[in-house]
């Protein structure tokens, strides 16, 4: 398979800075670099405070880096320029409702990003974000809906229709399934996949379950201490963890038992 | 013929929507919002329906009590002062004085400084700062004495009233914008229409200016009291509007002197500009509270 992402050296630094002093700098996230390819799954995982949501906001461009780069077929993405970003790779947000606009209806935030990097015209936008909210299971209807009027899984829905609008080829979902009940959990996973099969769209996804990660990713990165510490197949991760800490993870030897 | 409202359809109302109906649901408010939409229609019809202009002299009728009274005239509704001037009229016409100024005043400061904070609160570093702190200086001296001020330089009239009290406006829309954009700017939803391409100026006007309407509507009813007392307490010391204008401060000061022979004199203006402001303020709370309700609710 063809490499469609490819980081390199990629790094975070942040300074806390107290008054006029130089700041402290704390380091987030390590260079790291890996591939991944067309129709690829990649599981992020790690403890809390491992870098992982820092690894999905360089990727997704909602913070710039401190050095490194990202190519996308080979093509470098800058830092800052998020038109030409946004119509490759897409973000859903962990938290659903604080990513929605309150104050406008569902239908206007999805038209956002095809009246910003698209020229169709304004009504085949309008047809593009009925056909995307029907491919999420929700109805045409919902265009009208303010985002309070939708339960959570509904606006877990909008959250990605958001992110498939423009067809994209690489979707960064941070830990977008924390908080839905396991049902509403099975249901958005897949659709995540069936959406994966029909647009061929890359998935990088964060995760604390094993379940879910041996379920849907291809390969898995582990993440300790702004560091990666392992990254390879599923299935020989599984099987063979090199480190402790990728073994409490996957809690391999549970897994291993029930097989 | 047919019906289109087959079934009985419930649309759950806009955020926006959901404020008026929390407000509504308070009489105080929405009374006092009759009360100050009652005094705006005076202040702008007062050409054409005030008895006589503001002006006009009676001089066999001077300190003509008000109608209720035994010796007042239904003419002269709330009677005359001691020149022979309508008192009713006077007031209509100084509504204009001391409604429409500060409303002009609050706009034009409103308009001003919320830009300035917008781009304050829009930009970082060395920019965002410079506009932040750009009229700070004048947050220093409280209204009056800065009005004053700018009045012993260029001498006491209307106009210098005016630039003065928007000198002091302005700083005030400009923090309050600033810190209400900055509030928001890091919230997941302006990330999110960031990363979907927006320009920075549909992200201000369409993405984070509906979510704080609700502090500029808040700093404007707050503005507008302070600008209609500041106007009268310059006008009651003489600094403000000159007479023979019909201001209500001005008028204030000038029925100082017959308090005891013709007290309405006092009581009238006064009781306008009480009515004013308070309603004013009770639109401001009310509107606040139910701004709170919404938010509570969703």
């Amino acid at each position: 398979m063809s490499c469609l992402l490819e980081v390199k050296g990629l790094y975070k630094n942040y300074i806390h800075k107290s008054g006029w002093l130089p700041g402290k700098r704390v380091c987030a996230l390590e260079p790291i670099s890996f591939t991944l390819a067309k129709g690829e799954s990649l599981a992020v995982m790690g403890e809390t405070g491992s870098g992982k949501t820092t690894l999905a906001k360089l990727i997704a461009g909602a913070e710039p880096p401190s050095g490194g780069e990202i190519l996308l077929n080979g093509e470098r993405l800058e830092t800052g320029n998020y038109r030409q970003r946004c119509r490759h790779i897409r973000m859903i947000f962990q938290d659903s409702l604080g990513s929605l606009n309150p104050q406008t209806t569902v239908g206007q935030q999805l038209l956002e990003s095809l009246k910003f990097n698209t020229d169709l015209s304004n009504q085949e936008q309008v047809d593009r974000v009925n056909e995307t909210l029907m491919k999420v299971g929700l109805l045409p209807d919902h265009f009208f809906f303010y985002p309070h009027m939708l339960s959570s899984g509904q606006q877990q829905r909008v959250c990605i229709a958001r992110a498939i609008v423009i067809n994209p080829q690489i979707i960064v979902a941070d830990e977008a399934l924390v908080g839905l009940d396991p049902s509403v959990r099975a249901q958005i996973i897949n659709l995540l996949l069936d959406l994966q099969q029909d647009m061929g769209i890359s998935f990088i996804f964060i995760s604390h379950s094993p379940e879910i990660v041996k379920h849907v990713a291809d390969k898995i990165l582990i993440m300790h201490r702004g560091k990666m510490i392992e990254f390879g197949k599923t299935s020989e991760l599984i099987k063979n963890p090199t480190e402790h800490v990728t073994e409490l993870l996957l809690q391999s030897g549970i897994i291993k038992n029930q097989l | 013929m047919p019906n289109t409202k087959l079934y009985f359809q419930y649309r759950e109302p806009s955020p926006l929507m959901q404020v008026w109906i929390n407000f509504q649901s308070n009489p105080f408010a929405l009374s006092a919002l009759y009360c100050f939409g009652f005094i705006t229609l005076m202040m702008i019809l007062a050409p054409v329906v005030s008895p006589f202009d503001a002006n006009q002299q009676f001089s066999d009728l001077t300190s003509l009590p008000p109608s209720w009274d035994d010796d007042g005239k239904m003419r002269y509704f709330f009677g005359t002062d001691d020149l022979g001037r309508d008192m009713l009229s006077r007031i209509m016409h100084g509504a204009r004085y001391s409604l429409g100024y500060p409303i002009l005043i609050v706009l034009f400061a409103g308009i001003i400084g919320t830009a300035l904070g917008a781009g304050a609160g829009m930009t970082r570093g060395l920019k965002s700062s410079t506009l932040n702190h750009l009229l700070d200086v004048l947050l220093s001296i409280p209204s009056l004495l800065l009005a004053l001020i700018i009045i012993a330089i260029l001498g006491p009239s209307l106009e210098n009233v005016v630039i003065a009290l928007s000198l002091v406006l302005i700083p005030q829309f400009i923090h309050a914008v600033r810190n209400a954009v900055h509030d928001e700017i890091y919230k997941d939803y302006v990330v999110a229409a960031k990363l979907n391409g927006c320009s920075t100026w549909y992200i201000l006007t369409r993405v984070i200016l509906p979510n704080i309407t609700t502090v500029i509507v808040m700093q404007t009813t707050l503005a507008l009291s302070t600008a209609i007392l500041d106007i009268a307490a310059l006008g009651f010391l003489g600094l403000g509007v000159q007479p023979p204008a019909p201001e209500w401060g001005t008028m204030l000061a000038r029925s100082l002197d017959q308090v005891y022979l013709s007290p309405w004199l006092m009581v009238l203006p006064g009781l306008a500009l009480f009515l004013t402001v308070f309603s004013i303020n009770v639109i401001g709370d009310s509107l606040r509270a139910a701004i709170q309700e919404r938010i509570r609710n969703s």
